[in-house]
């Protein structure tokens, strides 16, 4: 909310600065989000007066004018319509800069001199257009600066208001607050005068007390609408944020400003009979102040006539019974609509008005009297005794005051600091909540202004507020060490370690993703999509994260980042029989080439076995070749031939492979792309047991290398089991190394050649003991794969 | 006696001319070899009278040795010579680049989590885990939050079709915590968290850890003196200033937003500050009471704090990032900066 300094000082007004107020505000929970000064005009802007008005000789729509300054009389040039013998008007002296740089000089106008400029209220800047020259009044004295004047000497504070303080919508609730802080007595508006002059009286119907437990008008009659706001008005609610209509669309925002009561102002001509409130009925319609048809939902509470809505409670009005520049009768309404109708209805209807926020945050249901008081000595300022003001129709219900008891040292025990209750219960006095202390204990009686203070804490609360949250002591809390707590593994981290020391970078992309990607990547995949996404692209939640790493790997390609290996670890999200599924997962992704083009090397792209071999390295050691198993995926987005399924203890965990070159080329990734996914869980609950250590030989070993030649359908993985399963005692390692095919060497045969590592654990190896197993070796390949060595005859 | 002396200047004046150690090698052979002249000379000394033997072996054993070392010496010089002309020979452009070898590293976000776990760790909380599709009633009724609450306009939440949400804040995983457990509890949960709302200073998407400790006796003056102490380490500045004023939130009583001077302009007022000198990186408070009765737990018995702080804007201040998109765009000139 943004407030005039100027104006909170009519109503409180301690020695402090704008800074120290600033402050003050800030820590009492209102934050201001800015502090300006309000822009000021040159000096020489001053209040003149146009002595006398003749055509100009040479031009149809300028006017030769000649004005008073007090000091001289000057002959001016105006082409405004507005301009009239006898007004007072500001005059922009020459030499006088408006705006930035706008240089007032003397010039000549179709050949007349013109020496200044009569300004209008945009040319002042107060408003962005104007219609003619702004007319000052009558008694504002000649030659004076406009800046003193007006009292252009503000400071605008942007206030941000927390929803639960409906209360400090209002000049008067925020004057309380520094009152308090600043112990000085909250003086309320108060007025003994009586306007009302006639016994007008406008019945209604209030057909829903519990949601508008306040309803009151008043009939004002005789109004001339000629005469416009008086321009204080105009400046303390431009200054506020608003504009200066008519005054009777000015005083009803006076009164939201300054008491916190939202009024509201009818055409009593335009009224048909008698008014209600009451629900909405099924397809009703209204068409709104701002001309625009509103079709209401039902339960919306309006304010309705003979002929149907006149207005949203708490809202806006409606536009036919809406006040204009002719009306000369109204009816002036204020009333209290509870938090429980208003909350969420003008979201609803995405109509956030200033009495909206206020309804919906709570209005003081004993302002109304007030509120109409204010706007009678407003309108008898305005009208003077021309304006016939009558009585004032209420129904209002009675409220019970909750009282609420603080035992004195739950003070203590809740903050932690000790606060003597003598000055909680002055604390709590000065913020206008009744209280008194009886036996240790403080009662508290909430006022109708808020709506928030329900129970102990919320004294608590009050209290510390106004104490000072800087004056608290700090203290530390005693801390208990707790076994399970200190055993804490981070297996997530550890993974993340061992792939960020192989060169991989970690990213994060949104949860949701697009619909189509999610088509290409996963189809027949059920979908769970958001109601209201930011944007189509943003509607899926990922059911894996292939996707935001694609995505990823897009981006980098488009900014010519060249080969890429990134992981990314997340929630993804699964849908079966109406039961979603969030598991935390692993994704790997690598694309280009494995080093980075250099002056000496050679390069090759990434390819299959590399992705094998991060894989490889992710599987936790404790899951051996029994209980870990890849088998032939049926992913859809795998290459049909290069991508694996990863099975532990039979349950698939993860895959990895080659995407298929259907999904890169529709991305336009004009690269093989090689990924793996896990499920983290998995991973980590095979890693239950400590890591125990594995004794090493120190005895040297042997190492044979061989070639075999086999059938080329023959899997490298069955030579490896094969050797293995030999009876055979030292061999330590089987390391596949070269592999080729040749016509030379048979048709549909190839060669594999392979290292043995062999060693014994107590004893140096003798050649006889390393020959043993390799025969052992070659015949079990012999029998079992009819591979013979390569060097053999075939 | 002159036929050594002769033999040993020849020698000696032969190796030192020699240039390589092939022609030393065949020095060595022609002079110490078996069938090398100071061998045929060792050889002859059975010829001669027996009182001649012992001072004629002498003198050839000492012509042997000054050759030998002789020799030993020159080839030394020799291979000094060759290395030092094959280092020069080693010319290298030493500007030509060194081969890359491209480090990993964890996202930003990740070490600015990681860096939060560790502090609250280390006073003893435990770190549990959220869900992110969460129902109404945890992420805003079982916070004191009713449908009809001014609030919930604070929230911009994202829905499913059959009314559940993506939480719009960790606070959730706090009621998990409470509902599953007895107290006392001290857990953090760090994770993601979801508004519909998307501009230059806003992401659908960002990251948050939720802090939550109840016991007995934790009071306000704890959770001030805990959190003002988590971001002078967290920022690694002993002497950060810190105000902590009050504010609003529906599941805290005493609520509290903390401060910090902001770290690009030190108090001065900037852009990033928006010129008020202070940021605002975390909201607090005691847990409200109706919190605590709705999750069944004795208010006269139990107390404590409640925290939620957000890791995008903590590691935004602490790297100096300007720009909150950088976070999810993945782009590697950003992710291989930490």
């Amino acid at each position: 909310m943004k407030i005039s300094e100027n104006w909170l000082r009519e109503w409180v007004n301690p020695a402090i600065s704008n800074e120290k107020l600033q402050q003050q505000l800030t820590m009492l929970g209102l934050e201001v989000e800015s502090s300006k000064p309000l822009d000021v005009l040159d000096k020489l802007v001053i209040v003149a007066q146009v002595l006398s008005v003749e055509p100009h000789p040479n031009a149809d729509k300028l006017n030769l004018c000649e004005v008073d300054t007090g000091l001289e009389k000057l002959q001016i040039i105006c082409g405004a319509k507005n301009v009239k013998k006898g007004i007072k008007i500001p005059l922009a002296q020459v030499g006088s800069v408006l705006g930035e740089n706008f240089k007032i000089k003397p010039a000549k106008l179709r050949g007349i001199e013109s020496n200044g400029m009569i300004c209008s209220a945009s040319e002042l800047g107060f408003e962005n257009k104007s219609d003619g020259i702004m007319i000052l009044p009558d008694d504002a004295p000649i030659g004076t600066k406009i800046n003193d004047y007006l009292q252009l000497k503000d400071n605008i504070i942007d206030v941000d208001v927390t929803p639960n303080r409906g209360d400090c919508l209002s000049i008067r609730g925020i004057a309380r607050e520094i009152s308090a802080k600043n112990h000085i007595k909250f003086k309320d508006f108060t007025d003994n005068n009586n306007y009302i002059d006639n016994n007008d009286i406008f019945e209604f119907d209030n057909m829903e007390p519990d949601s508008c437990p306040v309803y009151s008008c008043q009939i004002i009659k005789n109004i001339n609408p000629t005469i416009a706001s008086p321009i204080e008005w105009a400046e303390k609610l431009r200054r506020c944020g608003l504009k200066s209509i008519n005054p009777i669309v000015d005083i009803t925002n006076l009164s939201l400003l300054e008491l916190g009561q939202p009024m509201h102002a009818y055409d009593l001509d335009k009224i048909s009979g008698k008014i209600e409130i009451r629900f909405s009925k099924k397809d009703e319609k209204i068409i709104l102040l701002d001309k625009k048809e509103c079709k209401l939902a039902e339960k919306t509470l309006v304010i309705a006539d003979d002929n149907g809505a006149i207005g949203i409670a708490g809202i806006m009005g409606g536009y036919s019974t809406s006040v204009t520049d002719k009306t000369k009768n109204i009816l002036l309404e204020a009333a209290f609509f509870t938090p429980a109708v208003m909350a969420s209805v003008a979201r609803k209807y995405a109509l956030n008005t200033d009495a909206s926020m206020r309804f919906e945050r709570g209005v003081d249901p004993f302002i109304a009297d007030s509120s109409f008081k204010f706007a009678n000595k407003c309108f008898m300022q305005v009208y003077k005794n021309n304006c016939k003001i009558g009585k004032i129709n209420k129904n209002a219900h009675e409220f019970k005051q909750l009282e609420i008891n603080l035992p004195h040292k739950k003070i203590k025990k809740l903050l932690g600091v000790s606060i003597k209750a003598k000055n909680a219960v002055e604390i709590l006095n000065n913020l206008q909540i009744n209280s008194s202390l009886k036996n240790n204990k403080i009662i508290s009686y909430a006022p109708s202004h808020r709506f928030d203070i329900k129970q102990s804490e919320d004294l608590i609360e009050e209290i510390i507020r106004l104490y000072g949250y800087d004056n608290i002591k700090r203290k530390s809390a005693k801390i208990k060490p707790i076994f399970k707590k200190l055993i804490n593994k981070k297996e997530e981290r550890k993974i993340k370690n061992k792939l960020i020391h192989n060169g991989f970078n970690e990213t994060i992309s949104y949860s949701f993703i697009d619909d189509s990607m999610h088509d290409l990547i996963y189809q027949n995949v059920e979908k769970i999509k958001l109601i209201n996404p930011i944007s189509s692209d943003m509607s899926i939640m990922r059911y894996g994260l292939l996707p935001g790493l694609l995505n990823s790997l897009i981006h980098n390609i488009k900014h010519q980042n060249s080969s890429v290996k990134f992981f990314e670890t997340g929630n993804i999200f699964s849908v079966n029989d109406k039961i979603i599924k969030q598991k935390s997962c692993l994704c790997v992704l690598i694309s280009g080439n494995i080093t980075n083009r250099s002056w000496s090397d050679k390069t090759r792209g990434f390819d299959f076995y590399d992705i094998k071999g991060i894989t490889k390295m992710l599987i936790p050691s404790s899951a051996d070749s029994e209980s870990c198993q890849f088998v032939t995926s049926n992913e859809l987005f795998l290459h049909p031939k290069q991508g694996l399924d990863i099975k532990l203890n039979n349950k698939k965990i993860g895959f990895f492979g080659k995407l298929h070159p259907k999904i890169t080329e529709k991305l336009t990734i004009e690269r093989d792309v090689f990924v793996c996914q896990l499920d983290l869980f998995a991973i980590k609950k095979s890693k239950k047991k400590i890591k125990q250590y594995n004794k090493f030989s120190r005895y040297p070993v042997i190492k044979r290398d061989f070639a075999i030649v086999l059938d080329s359908n023959i899997l490298s993985s069955d030579v490896v089991r094969v050797i293995q399963q030999s009876d055979h005692k030292y061999i330590k390692d089987i390391s596949v190394f070269d592999v080729w095919t040749d016509n030379n060497i048979g048709i549909n045969k190839k060669s594999l050649a392979f290292s043995l590592t062999m060693q014994d654990n107590n004893r140096t190896l003798t050649d006889k003991m390393a020959q043993d197993d390799i025969h052992q070796v070659m015949q079990n390949l012999s029998q079992k794969l009819n591979a013979k060595l390569r060097n053999e005859k075939l | 006696m002159g036929d050594i002396l002769t033999l040993t200047q020849k020698a000696l004046k032969d190796i030192d001319e020699s240039a390589s150690s092939i022609e030393l090698e065949s020095l060595r052979l022609q002079y110490l070899g078996k069938k090398g002249s100071i061998s045929l000379l060792l050889q002859s000394i059975g010829a001669m009278p027996l009182q001649k033997r012992g001072q004629f072996g002498s003198d050839v054993n000492v012509a042997k040795n000054k050759i030998s070392t002789q020799i030993q010496e020159k080839s030394k010089l020799i291979k000094e010579q060759l290395l030092e002309k094959k280092l020069q020979s080693e010319v290298l452009d030493l500007t030509l680049p060194g081969r890359k070898h491209n480090k990993g590293s964890l996202h930003p976000v990740t070490l600015t989590l990681n860096r939060i776990n560790d502090f609250f760790i280390s006073l003893g909380f435990e770190k549990v885990k959220g869900d992110e599709i969460e129902d109404e009633y945890h992420n805003f009724e079982a916070l004191n939050i009713p449908k009809s609450h001014p609030a919930r306009a604070m929230h911009d939440t994202f829905y499913f079709p059959d009314g559940r949400l993506l939480r719009t804040h960790t606070s959730s995983a706090q009621i998990h915590q409470m509902e599953n457990n007895e107290p006392p509890h001290q857990v953090i949960s760090p994770g993601r968290v979801y508004r519909c709302d998307s501009d230059l200073t806003h992401t659908p998407m960002f990251h948050q850890v939720e802090g939550l400790w109840i016991d007995k006796k934790i009071t306000f003056a704890n959770l001030l003196a805990n959190l003002e102490l988590f971001l002078k380490t967290f920022f690694e500045d002993e002497d950060l200033k810190i105000r902590a004023r009050p504010s609003y939130f529906p599941f805290t009583e005493p609520s509290a937003e903390i401060d910090i001077c902001c770290v690009m302009c030190e108090g001065e007022g900037c852009r990033v500050c928006s010129g008020s000198g202070w940021i605002e990186v975390l909201g607090c408070g005691m847990v409200h009471p109706n919190v605590l009765k709705m999750m069944k737990i004795d208010n006269n018995k139990y107390q404590g704090y409640a925290f939620g702080l957000g890791v995008e804007r903590l590691a935004m201040l602490y790297y100096g990032i300007s720009d909150l998109r950088l976070f999810f765009e993945n782009d590697l000139r950003f992710l291989r900066q930490f």
